[in-house]
């Protein structure tokens, strides 16, 4: 959380539901501490200067008052008591004086000396309750009187020592003392208030620099009254307090830094901020970058409230109008709409906009950020517009790829027939090996073309997501896989733990297992009794494991690695195109899942894949 | 006909545009003894015709029917919609086979939906496709 301060002004530059980037982060946290020092000191500054500026003349003022007031009662009271002694004896009290007028006098002197002694205790607590809000305040107090000789201090608190580096005991503050710890350049600026004070009887106020023994350099406010002679109107004492703002500036100064480069980052965005008393409809702020987006001043924006609504094409007003409740239920929306630009252009314009309830649950403040969107709408419109078409040209290049499929394999077919029937009526053995021989290279190029098509598919069309059913793939890929040569002596093991529906695209997955299985086929180890391939699935609410193991010839490790790609074939013995693993991998990969293979020589391959289930 | 006691089917109707897989396909059938007649056809339409023709003679209605799918004019699939109106009589007693070249996945769905289609299988035709048809009741394997 940051300083409510500055949670404000972040809020009314920037927008809540903007995330604060992370480099800006560190600076954000760093403002909202000097802002909550800053309200710290100025609160307490604030109290002290009040206590301290104020009521610290006046006490000053009545305890000098009450001192006068109280001698003149005691001086009073004496000569009362003398005028009745003198009564009866003219000067002095004769040996036989009335006693009862003795004690009198004596009650009278312990009565008072009780009664200064209360107002010195009182004295002495106010005294001290103003050093320490003089200390906490920073705030010195003094008084000067004006003699011939120039200004004597008559009162200086040991805050005013404190203020001007010195002391108490090592040196009297002598008004010369005053006037040296000034910077010299202040001292003529000081020295002009005073006379102005002085001549206009005003009180009089000045900051200046002060420049300690040491060295250092202070800021000081200063603050007297003068008191003039009334009959005369001679200046005859001066009353004032003398405050250390050192720190307070520096904390100022610090805040104002803060400040600007936050003011600075607001004008340089490009996007409007604004923020709207809902109550008034009054604009209070609005940006400089709206001169860019909608071509109208500040002040064109300030001289009319329903200015950003005029300028919104017609037909789009709805959406402000259909935000109205989220408004007024002081939820955060979003709406993005065209507008007339001055220049007369049209411009696309997405406002996010965040409005403030107060605790009855009214609408107080709007505060929005503004940003000019025309280039994106019109590369998404074109962008939406290229997809179109490219999905057009998708759908016919899948045609033309069918077309030119079917056709490629239907002469082939043909011919594959025919080889099949003229193979029992040759006779001669070197026909019946070219025979064999056209029929493997019939099915060699059936099959790269089976395989260009499947690829081809593969890496246009979207994953079509249906229920699938392993136990009936797999048998429709054992029977398309009977007629292969090798497959009499291949068993296949299928095991499927299938408890939760799958889905996922099963012309992928038929894809991903008739290769898998043929492969296992194909490569099977001719050295032993009972070659088989091992077909396990299992499938969870969130994937389908599949397994898919032999006891074939197995890979070498090195070839492993280079199994799925395109083109690359393991060996001599290689039969295929070198496509069949490379679209088992991009299959896998369009269904989102994962492939490996581990495979020793002479010993066997294991392919193990792992299906999302797209269920949801 | 001396094959008559050893044969699976009686006729069977082979629809396909190519010459050449009409020519194997009655050359495996014959070879194999898998039908003791075959009628060719070269459009769906001349199937149609044909079997409407003769819709009142059971001898000489197919089986079976070997059914292309790229064809000229009207396709299998155009074909198996006009079937489906044919009278009772020509479709109690015959199995349609989709044999084709196509690998279109949705080929295959498309045709394993049809009611009257037994299966889909590629071309070309040889014994051990023909194997795996079904043995009609009544016909003296």
């Amino acid at each position: 959380m940051y300083n409510k301060l500055l949670q404000r002004q972040i809020d009314k530059y920037l927008k809540a539901a903007v995330d604060i980037p992370a480099d800006l982060e560190a600076f954000f946290k760093a403002v909202s501490e000097s802002y909550d020092h800053y309200e710290k000191d100025r609160k307490m500054l604030e109290r002290s200067i009040e206590l301290s500026s104020q009521e610290m003349i006046e006490l000053n003022k009545q305890l000098r008052k009450e001192a006068e007031e109280n001698s003149r009662i005691v001086y009073e009271k004496l000569k009362e008591s003398l005028v009745l002694l003198n009564d009866e004896n003219d000067e002095i009290l004769p040996a036989d004086a009335d006693p009862y007028k003795l004690f009198h006098i004596a009650d009278l002197l312990k009565n008072e000396t009780e009664r200064r002694r209360r107002a010195e205790r009182e004295q002495a607590q106010r005294q001290r309750h103003l050093q320490s809000s003089q200390r906490i305040a920073h705030v010195g107090s003094w008084e000067l009187k004006f003699t011939a000789d120039g200004e004597v201090p008559v009162y200086v608190s040991d805050e005013t020592y404190k203020i001007f580096g010195i002391e108490r005991g090592d040196e009297i503050l002598t008004s010369e003392i005053f006037y040296r710890s000034m910077h010299p350049d202040d001292r003529e600026m000081v020295a002009n208030a005073l006379a102005e004070a002085v001549k206009t009887k005003k009180p009089y106020t000045t900051r200046h620099r002060v420049v300690l023994p040491d060295g250092t350099e202070k800021i000081v406010n200063e603050m007297a009254e003068i008191v003039y002679d009334p009959k005369t109107g001679v200046p005859l004492r001066a009353i004032g307090t003398t405050q250390d703002i050192t720190e307070t500036i520096s904390t100022n100064r610090e805040l104002q830094q803060a400040n600007n480069e936050i003011r600075t980052l607001f004008e340089n965005m490009q996007e409007v901020f604004y923020s709207v008393d809902m109550q008034t409809n009054q604009l209070i702020q609005i940006s400089n970058a709206c001169e860019e987006i909608y071509g109208y001043t500040r002040e064109e924006f300030f001289n009319n409230s329903n200015l950003w609504f005029d300028v919104i094409f017609e037909e789009d007003r709805q959406i402000v109008y259909n935000n109205y409740p989220a408004m007024q239920a002081g939820q955060p929306f979003t709406q993005s709409y065209r507008i007339h630009h001055k220049n007369g252009g049209m411009r696309w314009l997405e406002s996010r906009m965040r409005p403030i309830l107060n605790e009855n649950g009214e609408l107080v403040r709007l505060y929005g950020v503004t940003q000019d969107v025309t280039r994106r709408e019109e590369y998404e419109l074109a962008l939406k517009t290229s997809n179109d078409e490219l999905k057009k040209t998708n759908r016919e290049l899948d045609k033309f790829v069918y077309s030119v499929s079917h056709d490629l394999r239907a002469p082939l077919s043909s011919m594959l027939g025919l080889v099949e029937i003229s193979e029992p009526l040759i006779e001669h053995p070197v026909l019946q090996k070219n025979m064999a021989m056209v029929k493997k290279s019939i099915i060699k190029l059936d099959g790269f073309i089976h395989d260009i098509l499947d690829y081809s598919r593969n890496s246009r069309l979207e994953v079509n997501k249906q229920q699938v059913n392993f136990g009936e793939t797999l048998e429709d890929i054992s029977n398309n896989l009977r007629f292969m040569s090798a497959n009499e002596k291949v068993r296949i093991h299928t095991e499927i733990k299938s408890d939760v529906p799958f889905f996922s695209d099963k012309n992928r997955i038929s894809i991903i297992l008739n290769n898998l299985v043929s492969n296992a086929i194909r490569y099977h180890n001719p050295n032993i009794p009972d070659p088989f391939v091992k077909v396990n699935i299992d499938v969870s609410e969130q994937s389908a494991q599949i397994e898919v193991i032999d006891n074939g010839i197995g890979i070498s490790e090195e070839n492993c690695a280079r199994v799925f790609e395109m083109f690359y074939r393991v060996s001599k013995k290689s039969v295929g195109s070198g496509l069949g693993l490379y679209i088992v991998k991009e299959s896998v990969d369009k269904l989102g899942g994962t492939i490996a293979v581990t495979s020793a020589l002479n010993k066997g391959t294991k392919f193990t894949i792992s299906l999302p289930n797209l269920n949801s | 006909m001396e094959q008559n006691t050893t044969c699976r089917y009686k006729m069977v109707m082979i629809i396909d545009d190519n010459e050449i897989d009409r020519y194997v396909g009655e050359s495996v059938i014959k070879m194999h003894k898998f039908a003791e007649a075959v009628v060719n056809v070269e459009a769906a339409k001349d199937a149609l015709d044909y079997l409407i023709a003769h819709q009142d003679q059971p001898d000489l209605l197919p089986q079976l029917i070997f059914l292309d799918i790229n064809m000229p004019e009207m396709n299998g699939f155009e074909f198996l919609e006009e079937y489906k109106h044919l009278p009772d009589s020509i479709k109690t007693n015959c199995i349609v086979m989709m044999l084709t070249t196509s690998l279109h996945e949705e080929d295959k769905q498309k045709a394993e939906t049809c009611e009257y289609v037994y299966r889909f299988l590629n071309k070309p035709l040889n014994p051990e496709k023909l194997n795996s048809m079904p043995i009609l009741p009544g016909c003296n394997e």
